[in-house]
């Protein structure tokens, strides 16, 4: 029986090309089944996974500021405690307190204990006393995260990182260099409580970390997100997978994306694979869960009615053995003159393109908004919200309305000339999140 | 330009020599073995396998066959490199490597031939059998079947593979094994050719499809063959009547075209054209449909040896082979080359852009006479750079034929 989980693999493309394009779109679709036979991600209780250990690090921020309202550190209290009692039996875990510094607050005994009804109970308690006061660097928080985990080089290794605001306390520079240390040494999910927190910094911290961000409005939802995040990371069965994708001869691949359940952009991570045609782009851990991802390579074009391979794409996992293959998929080019073929777009590949503008026309015309360019925000957002509906992704439509309008005289959609900062962020947050291409 | 007759072309037979090979010193005729390569082999009478790899020379050869062991893998045809996956890619450049039928090459020295799928065409519909053959006068033959399946019928690439390996086949043992004296077909009587008349030449004449032994058209020449070479040892065995064992490949590739057939062909059972030239002092050609056979050399006299059953400058075919074919009589040329030249054999999709003789034979002369590979070569490329829009067969036949070492007649 494989230690891994098992991974469907489903490829969606159109493999016919005009003569002479170059462009081959595909959208890899993988499905991770638990090798145990369990469902989706177990929860609080559940099985240790398959006899990976997991590591659980949650960094909550003690500036000053958090106290402002107060309800903000009540609730990180609150939640990092249902975070605790969320780890599975037997995971090790600490909790760092991040302001200007970073202090592991437990245990304090320099080596991570597993989680029990002892430790938790003394880790409680430790997180209890926590208070706000100092300024924030995230940057050094990533490190000692990355102190801490450097002890379990093998583990399935997760971070929490709460924060209420900018990266203050330390250069930018600074920043960057703890990300790119940390980068295969972890993943994270980042979230921002209350207004005055960046949304573009905490998206760098998670993108790089193959992580989600999100937004906390609302201080009483903080402890069941925690739950869901923790529930989420112990569910994971394989700590370091990799897209490794071998293209041929004289192609570049234009990128490597994951779509869903949100969008990333793989392509700048890629690191060399197994010889000088293969690429390896990080997907971090994996649990009983689906993801997308779409791949654009541009090749040679070929005589009509050649095939070519333009991509194969392998899951492989990387171990102590090196790396085992989970799964693979071709990507195909096949030139023709039959326009009704070469001109046919995979749905798949359309839905996700859309998706990836959606994403890029709510960013922009945010920034268009904020800058008070208003002709340039309602063009963009505008464009968003026909995406939005034609995706039926009704939380964007939402939120889209919260900073739009219909112009009386024309019955179009424009920008508003001033909207809720919260109400633009939350739109910022959710705008990567994608729905599901519908079956082909 | 000769000026042998018709009638005493057609009286020696395959016998006598004619002038080209006169003027050739005789050479042992030195065959490459398609199986693993050795090109010491020796056509000797009886010798039916290879001294070096035991691969039965009989057999014709289509290019169609699994690769030998002797063959190490073929590199990349679009970038040369030398891995291909278990898919057929290349793992350097990604290309799919062509199906084996999507470009055919046999080269056997003594005739070569080249079968490509075109750049239009999603498989290859054309067939090609080769195959030098040594007759019972120790007098070397070769010879060359061209078929083209016709695409709107179905699994024409069944039909035209299935129509070249039985003429063929049919062609080699009956050459091998001579024709008894008492089946020879009478020569033609002398008088006003009916049509189709392809051309108006001393040298060549239309053989008249006189005295078909009616009744048992396909299973004749085999039985006649294997009757022949049970006798051979008793001495009543010619050499094989080249007119009669012509016109038995074309019934015995009709035969295997229509097995194909199904019910489930909605009416159009797999079904293809037919073009057999039978080289040795003369030519001898059948065909029907539009698949054709050419004469070039280098001194002006090049020229067509078939006349297509089509309407000029239309494709639609008024003969064919297969289920309904309703057993056509083929058209029969014997031809007698007046100088060294090659005859050429070819489906539509090379003449489609070279259609003149002339123009043929300015491509593949005088190279074909010598590496008759190259010139097949050049001539499918020329169709491939004009548009490719067919597939394309070209089988080359350098004349004369070698002869044997030591002739046993």
């Amino acid at each position: 029986m494989s230690q891994y989980p098992d991974f469907a693999f489903e490829i969606n493309q159109n493999e016919f090309l005009a003569a002479g394009a170059r462009e081959v779109h595909a959208v890899v679709t993988l499905t991770a089944t638990a090798a145990t036979g369990g469902g989706p991600a177990p929860s609080h209780g559940g099985a240790p996974a398959s006899g990976k250990d997991n590591v659980e690090v949650i960094i909550i921020d003690c500036s000053g500021s958090m106290d402002y309202p107060r309800t903000k550190m009540m609730a990180a209290k609150e939640a990092t405690k249902v975070a605790i009692d969320t780890l599975t039996d037997g995971a090790y875990f600490a909790v760092v307190a991040g302001t200007e510094g970073a202090r592991v607050v437990y245990p304090t005994g320099g080596h991570l204990l597993r989680a029990d009804y002892q430790s938790r109970a003394a880790a409680k308690e430790a997180v209890s006393r926590l208070h706000a006061n100092g300024g924030t660097a995230m940057g050094r928080w990533l490190g000692q995260a990355g102190r801490i985990f450097d002890a379990h080089p093998n583990a399935i290794k997760h971070a929490i990182l709460l924060t209420d605001g900018k990266d203050e306390s330390e250069t930018p520079a600074d920043l960057a260099r703890a990300i790119q240390a940390s980068i295969g040494n972890f993943t994270a999910d980042c979230r921002g409580i209350g207004e005055d927190w960046e949304v573009g910094e905490l998206r760098k911290i998670a993108d790089a970390l193959l992580g989600t961000v999100g937004i906390i409005r609302e201080p009483s939802r903080l402890a069941e997100d925690f739950r869901e995040m923790t529930a989420n990371s112990m569910g994971k069965e394989v700590a370091d997978v990799a897209l490794r994708l071998w293209a041929p001869k004289g192609a570049t691949v234009r990128y490597v994306k994951q779509v869903s359940p949100n969008l990333a952009d793989l392509s700048g991570m890629r690191v060399p694979g197994d010889n000088p045609l293969t690429g390896d782009y990080p997907t971090g851990a994996w649990g009983a869960e689906t993801r997308e991802y779409h791949v654009c390579v541009e090749v040679e074009p070929g005589n009509i009615g050649q095939e070519k391979l333009a991509g194969r794409v392998q899951l492989v996992a990387k171990d102590a053995a090196g790396a085992t293959l989970l799964g693979e998929g071709k990507i195909r080019a096949v030139w023709t003159e039959d326009t009704d073929l070469s001109t046919r777009i995979n749905g798949r590949v359309a839905h996700y393109t859309g998706q990836a503008e959606m994403a890029a026309a709510i960013q922009e015309g945010l920034d268009a908004q904020a800058a008070g360019d208003l002709d340039t925000a309602t063009a963009r957002l505008g464009r968003a919200m026909d995406l939005a509906v034609e995706s039926g992704h009704e939380d964007t439509v939402k939120m889209l309305r919260k900073v739009t309008e219909v112009d009386p005289a024309t019955s179009k959609v424009r920008a508003k000339a001033k909207v809720d900062k919260g109400d633009a962020m939350e739109l910022d947050v959710v705008s990567t999140k994608t729905v599901r291409a519908k079956r082909n | 330009m000769t000026t042998e007759t018709a009638a005493q072309a057609g009286g020696t037979g395959a016998g006598g020599p004619a002038a080209g090979q006169e003027a050739d010193p005789p050479m042992p005729l030195q065959l490459t073995c398609p199986n693993c390569g050795a090109t010491d082999l020796v056509m000797e009478q009886g010798a039916r396998f290879c001294e070096a790899c035991g691969y039965g020379v009989d057999e014709p050869v289509t290019g169609e066959e699994e690769p030998s062991a002797f063959q190490g893998p073929k590199p990349c045809v679009s970038c040369g490199g030398t891995e291909i996956d278990a898919e057929g890619y290349c793992t350097d450049c990604g290309d799919l490597q062509p199906r084996r039928r999507d470009r055919m090459e046999v080269d056997l020295g003594v005739v070569a031939g080249i079968s490509d799928r075109g750049l239009r065409h999603h498989r290859n519909e054309d067939s090609m059998a080769l195959r030098p053959a040594l007759g019972l006068d120790g007098r070397n033959l070769v010879v060359a079947v061209v078929c083209d399946g016709v695409s709107t019928s179905e699994r024409p690439d069944e039909a035209s593979a299935a129509a070249v390996s039985a003429a063929a086949k049919l062609l080699l043992t009956a050459i091998a094994a001579g024709t008894p004296v008492g089946e020879r077909m009478p020569d033609p009587e002398p008088g006003p050719a009916p049509a189709p008349g392809p051309v108006e030449t001393a040298v060549m004449e239309l053989v008249l499809p006189s005295v078909p032994p009616a009744g048992d058209e396909s299973a004749g020449a085999a039985e006649a063959a294997e009757a022949a070479e049970a006798a051979e040892p008793s001495g009543k065995a010619g050499p094989a009547d080249l007119r009669l064992i012509s016109r038995h490949a074309v019934a015995a590739a009709d035969q295997a075209v229509s097995d194909l057939a199904r019910d489930a062909d909605h009416g159009n059972p797999p079904a293809c054209t037919y073009v057999s030239a039978v080289v040795g002092a003369e030519v001898f050609v059948a065909w029907l449909g539009d698949s054709r056979a050419y004469w070039l050399d280098e001194r002006g006299t090049s020229r067509a040896l078939t006349r297509d059953d089509a309407e000029e400058g239309s494709h639609a075919i008024e003969a064919w082979l297969g289920a309904d074919s309703g057993a056509p009589e083929p058209h029969l040329i014997r031809f007698t080359p007046d100088g060294p030249g090659v005859v050429l054999v070819c489906s539509d999709g090379l003449w489609n852009y070279v259609d003149q003789a002339a123009d043929l034979a300015a491509l593949a002369m005088p190279g074909a006479q010598t590496d008759p590979f190259g010139a097949a070569a050049r001539l499918v490329q020329k169709a491939l750079d004009s548009g490719g829009h067919d597939n394309i067969t070209a089988v080359l036949v350098p004349y004369p034929v070698p002869a044997s070492a030591e002739p046993s007649a």
